[in-house]
């Protein structure tokens, strides 16, 4: 069921990756089954750049989706996820940028152009509206209106983060 | 083994010389990734132990660095504002008008996630939006009172009698004062302002509510605070970014206390079927667990686990839970963990246990540390547990795991089991550590030789049905 690439990245089969040529996935990540990627959007500015960038290590669970942020009408902007980011079961990700060593659990809604400091943690379903900036170590929970907030993670995580995506790697 | 995910948790006491368990409470345990160690104590601290300081703040959005303002600046000063009802950004538009000749701009803010909107009044000299939003603020304000004054004079002249008993119990408890609008003055410039003010549309949810300007974000250090050693110290240079993180000190218990797990026993049915785990505890009958232990430092440990003969009570809960005793046993509880220092492959430091058959890496592991064990024909556990055996000890680098067994008794012989028994089970470990002083202690030349402590690690079984 997996596709092993050279550089040790394993693609479920049944992932969806359209605009393959607009995506650059770097060495030893994960994508499950499910995961779409939507690299065949039109970017506002063209660029030679890639659309979609995944950083090592880095593991997209089942049924996530990664969706370039929208800049205007249907022009797009390109996403770039770091090193060592899980990305939960379910979780849509429209935001701009995610740093290194960065958690989103299962079904969160990452909204357009929001961006995602190195080492954080993204706790299960939460919403993260436009544009919103995470600032480095934060811990961040719930709905905006309801329940949203945004804590102060230990700074242990960001060794935590690393193991916690190269053994997932090992272990799947 | 995964340490941000587990159910392994760290007793802290409230006071440091206090070392039995009250139970198990929020307030009482924490993860191991929670905590800081503090070399001098040679004790895990959490935030509660601490002294913090505020050593850095900043606007998340701007990034302008607002360290150097005084205590009382908690909010960008810039034009960076939230929605009132659901802290999202702001966006914010310029609309041109005229007024008596003059030309003026109003804003208007709109939430980017909520139905938020809220519009200024007509400005027609250079103003920030942030004295424009304070100075609408007052001027609301003052037509309240406007309101109030009106009201007041058109009412009937003679004052309604209240009753003596009743002017006494007014009370004073509904005054309140919001900390972010202190109740000032309205300068000439201002009812210029709103004489000028022309309605332009009404925001009927949202009428009292105003943009807020943005919350800021802080870097804090924390101070041990039985002997004020530094435990977290960010760096905070002029020039350098405030959203870097380096640090100028850091001591994280996940650095200086063993990680602890607790996992069934390995079965080689597991390369085969997938592990099912059994929530059962036969009444009388042994069940192996094995409790893996890793070694974040660069010098081995030796670690003894100790435990009560049977889990006290306030750490099971469930219906029943009187009528069973649960009982403890640790047949090796003295082990030396030796470090994983320069072990680069981390396969190598994931204890046994913890390896899973779905990853080829992981299988041939598994494969060469169990060897022809796991291709006997139905051994009862593939990790030798008779008592006397060595081999009951499974090493590797970084971690070892340990037999632990649980058996759960009737407290009473003559009390009757029933198939509804269910028991939530915690289970208490005194764990104490050993070791030479690690590099990063060793430098601070306190004046203990070595590294030793003791704590409790409190491990979340989850429940358990109890059959017969
Ligand atoms: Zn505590
Ligand atoms: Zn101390
Ligand atoms: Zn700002
Ligand atoms: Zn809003």
């Amino acid at each position: 069921m997996w596709i092993e690439t050279s550089t040790g990245n394993r693609i479920a089969k049944d992932a969806a990756i359209s605009g393959p040529d607009n995506i650059v996935i770097s060495g030893n990540c994960t994508i499950h089954p499910g995961a779409s990627l939507h690299g065949d959007v039109t970017l506002l500015t063209p660029s030679t750049g890639p659309t979609i960038l995944i950083g090592k290590y880095s593991h997209l669970n089942s049924n996530c989706q990664i969706i370039p942020p929208v800049l205007q009408d249907d022009k797009h902007g390109p996403v770039a996820i770091g090193a060592y980011c899980i990305v939960g079961h379910d979780t849509v990700v429209r935001l701009a940028t995610i740093g290194n060593r960065v958690i989103i659990e299962d079904g969160c809604d990452l909204q357009n152009l929001s961006i995602i400091y190195d080492c954080c943690v993204i706790r299960k379903g939460t919403v993260v509206p436009p544009k919103m900036v995470i600032p480095p170590f934060s811990e961040v929970l719930g709905v905006p209106g309801t329940d949203f907030k945004v804590g102060e993670l230990s700074n242990a995580y960001k060794k935590l983060i690393e193991t916690e995506a190269k053994e997932l790697q090992l272990q799947t | 083994m995964s340490k941000i995910y587990n159910d392994s948790y760290i007793y802290c006491p409230k006071l440091a010389t206090h070392r039995t368990l009250d139970g198990f409470s929020a307030n009482s345990v924490h993860h191991l990734s929670q905590l800081y160690f503090c070399p001098s104590c040679q004790a895990h601290k959490s935030r509660y132990d601490c002294y913090h300081n505020i050593e850095c703040k900043f606007c998340s959005h701007c990034i302008t660095d607002y360290s150097h303002t005084s205590n009382d600046t908690q909010r960008c000063a810039k034009n960076c504002f939230v929605c009132p009802s659901c802290t999202s950004s702001l966006t914010i538009f310029i609309t041109d008008h005229q007024i008596n000749g003059k030309l003026g701009k109003a804003f208007q803010f709109s939430c980017v996630y909520c139905t938020y909107t809220y519009q200024s009044g007509v400005i027609t000299s250079p103003k920030s939006l942030h004295s424009i939003i304070s100075s609408e603020k007052k001027e609301a304000q003052h037509q309240t009172f406007y309101k109030y004054q009106q009201q007041l004079s058109t009412a009937s002249d003679a004052p309604v009698k209240q009753s003596e008993t009743r002017l006494k119990n007014l009370s004073l408890s509904n005054i309140s004062r919001t900390p972010d609008s202190p109740i000032d003055t309205l300068g000439p410039e201002d009812i210029s302002e709103v004489r000028n003010r022309v309605e332009i549309t009404t925001h009927p949810d949202h009428s009292n509510q105003y943009p807020v300007a943005r919350k800021l974000t802080v870097k804090k250090s924390y101070k041990c605070l039985n002997c004020n050693t530094f435990l977290l110290l960010p760096h905070t240079e002029d020039g350098l970014l405030p959203t870097t993180n380096k640090l100028r000190v850091k001591f994280n218990a996940v650095d200086y206390m063993p990680s602890i797990k607790l996992t069934n026993t390995i079965s080689p049915t597991i390369l085969t079927t997938p592990p099912t785990e059994t929530r059962n505890l036969q009444l009388e009958c042994r069940r192996t667990f094995l409790i893996n232990l890793m070694n974040p430092l660069e010098v081995d440990m030796k670690i003894h686990v100790g435990s009560l003969p049977y889990i006290a009570d306030n750490f099971i809960t469930g219906g029943n839970k009187l009528k069973f005793k649960v009982e403890l046993s640790i047949p090796i509880p003295d082990i030396v963990i030796k470090s994983s220092g320069s072990t680069k492959n981390l396969i190598k430091t994931i204890p046994t246990a913890c390896l899973t058959t779905k990853n080829t890496i992981s299988k041939a592991e598994l494969i060469s540390r169990m060897g022809s064990a796991l291709f006997k024909e139905k051994p009862e556990d593939t990790l030798d547990v008779s008592e006397s055996s060595e081999s009951l000890v499974a090493q590797g680098a970084g971690w070892s795991l340990i037999p632990l067994f649980i058996s759960v008794q009737m407290n009473d012989e003559t009390d009757t089991w029933d198939s509804s028994d269910l028991l939530d089970i915690k289970i208490p470990l005194y764990i104490t550590v050993q070791a030479e002083l690690p590099q990063a202690i060793k430098v601070l030349k306190l004046s203990k030789q070595n590294l030793s402590y003791g704590y409790w690690n409190v491990i979340d079984i989850g429940t358990y049905q109890v059959t017969k």
